[in-house]
């Protein structure tokens, strides 16, 4: 088994030691790698040939996983980053080792990221997808299957949706970030968003349970993802959407009394 | 999630970052762009917006049971389940609800969310409105009979051209019978509708031993 061959672990079982544990070499190349948001480190397994290190990335109100691999001494790329093991790239087919066993050391031995599922997991370093299906579900019944960015933008792509341009996408349009990264960095955590009857985008925010806020404009959130990813845009179309009922004016809804 | 190892402290480069190839971090693609979105998608977008605007999350509050169909339901049971000012109109209810094809028990528990479970309200005791209808410019609707007011509310819930056609689920009737953020709900009380009425209507079936 491959956590069998762990070689380092957490702080809460080897408290100090874990500070000469880790290579400065690796410090010096996340540092650099991640230029934005708080490092975890959680520790590091081996397959032969190489050792993979696993991190948690926290950028404003983002989570997400980084893997990296040590190939010898001092030669370290990044192996994927999202907000979620189970949209990382699969190297080795369906049921890449690797991520499955980095998942498992962070999450503990149950986990599989690449567990078949219909719905995002609610357990996860940051359930983006889980989070959205909170709102999608229930109106348009409509379910993410991931909470990485680059799974949720699958799905988006293989819904039932139309692309929207981002920056005139109509209220309820849902927008994605995905995480962006290079083999030497940087790596940049994307996200999803959903633009509000505001033309403000809303959001989880994890530095806060997941609570949904008002993240920022469209404008100001365009403005700072544009640059480091390639936003998407999505508008779910109706569930029954057999008519078009461009002439059909709703009533007035009855008050809550 | 098992402890942290470390905390690295990332130096504090600005956010945007320039320079960046982002050819190598996923597959593009695009969603079907066949058509112009319809009224009812950007409808739905709406509620998505609104949703996502008010801080509502529902999955988990039962927002996902749907009330569409009409269950058969024992009259005494279903009535022995609704509140004591409620109890007399279970034949209503369930009437409605056949009439209408929707579950006699969403019909009921609208009623509970609107007008209380420990008594009736001041619009269903002195305007016989049972089910919160009101304009957006007024207070609640005069009914001639409560019965009335059960039937009503039940004939736009099903009206298959009517603002409730896309609604199946608790969630999305929600957004559609009592939106958070509407304008004549200063006080903000559409915002616990919702998870309101889901968990009346989930108390009413288990009560009612599943029928409604």
């Amino acid at each position: 088994m491959l956590y069998e061959l762990l070689i380092f672990f957490a702080t809460c079982w080897f408290g100090s030691l874990v500070h000469a544990d880790i290579p400065a070499a690796l410090a010096t190349f996340v540092q650099h790698a991640v230029p934005y948001g708080e490092i975890r480190y959680w520790g590091a397994f081996a397959r032969a040939p190489s050792i993979y290190h696993v991190f948690t990335l926290e950028q404003a109100e983002r989570k997400g996983v980084l893997l990296v691999r040590q190939s010898d001494q001092n030669q370290f790329v990044v192996v994927g980053a999202d907000t979620s093991f189970d949209s990382f790239p699969r190297e080795a087919g369906d049921s890449d080792p690797i991520v499955k066993a980095a998942a498992r050391l962070l999450n503990g031995e149950s986990d599989d990221p690449f567990a078949a599922r219909a719905i995002a997991s609610a357990n996860d370093v940051c359930p983006l997808g889980a989070s959205l299906n909170d709102l999608l579900l229930p109106i348009a019944g409509f379910a993410l299957s991931s909470n990485g960015t680059l799974g949720i933008l699958r799905d988006l792509q293989h819904a039932n949706a139309y692309s929207v341009e981002p920056e005139q996408a109509s209220p309820g349009s849902i927008l994605v970030c995905p995480s962006h990264f290079s083999v030497q960095g940087p790596v940049t955590i994307g996200f999803a968003v959903v633009v509000g009857p505001d033309r403000c985008v809303y959001g989880p925010d994890y530095r806060q349970g997941g609570a949904w806020h008002r993240l920022a404009t469209l404008r100001e959130w365009l403005q700072a993802n544009q640059s480091v990813s390639n936003v998407r845009g999505f508008l779910l179309r109706a569930t029954a959407n057999d008519r078009d009922r461009s002439a059909w004016r709703k009533p007035l809804p009855p008050q809550h009394l | 999630m098992r402890g942290a190892n470390q905390v690295l402290s990332a130096s504090l480069l600005a956010f945007v970052l320039s320079g960046c190839d982002n050819s190598d971090t996923y597959v593009g693609g695009s969603g079907n762009e066949d058509s112009s979105p319809s009224a009812n998608d950007l409808a739905q977008g709406n509620q998505l917006a609104n949703a996502a605007a008010g801080g509502q999350s529902g999955g988990r509050a039962g927002l996902d049971q749907s009330w569409r169909g009409y269950l058969a339901t024992d009259l005494a049971s279903f009535q022995a389940a609704l509140p004591t000012y409620m109890q007399p109109y279970a034949q209503t209810y369930v009437d409605a609800g056949q009439k209408y094809n929707i579950d006699p028990a969403l019909l009921a528990a609208i009623t509970e969310e609107e007008s209380g479970t420990s008594g009736p309200s001041y619009a269903f005791s002195n305007r016989n409105n049972a089910m919160g209808i009101s304009p957006n410019d007024g207070g609640p609707r005069n009914f001639n009979s409560i019965d009335d007011s059960i039937n009503y509310a039940a004939r736009i819930l099903s009206n298959p051209d009517g603002a409730y056609a896309n609604d199946y689920t608790i969630g999305q009737l929600w957004y559609t019978y009592s939106p958070p953020g509407a304008n004549n709900d200063p006080n903000d009380t559409n915002k616990g509708w919702g998870p309101a009425v889901a968990t009346f209507y989930s108390n009413l079936k288990t009560k009612a031993g599943g029928g409604g």
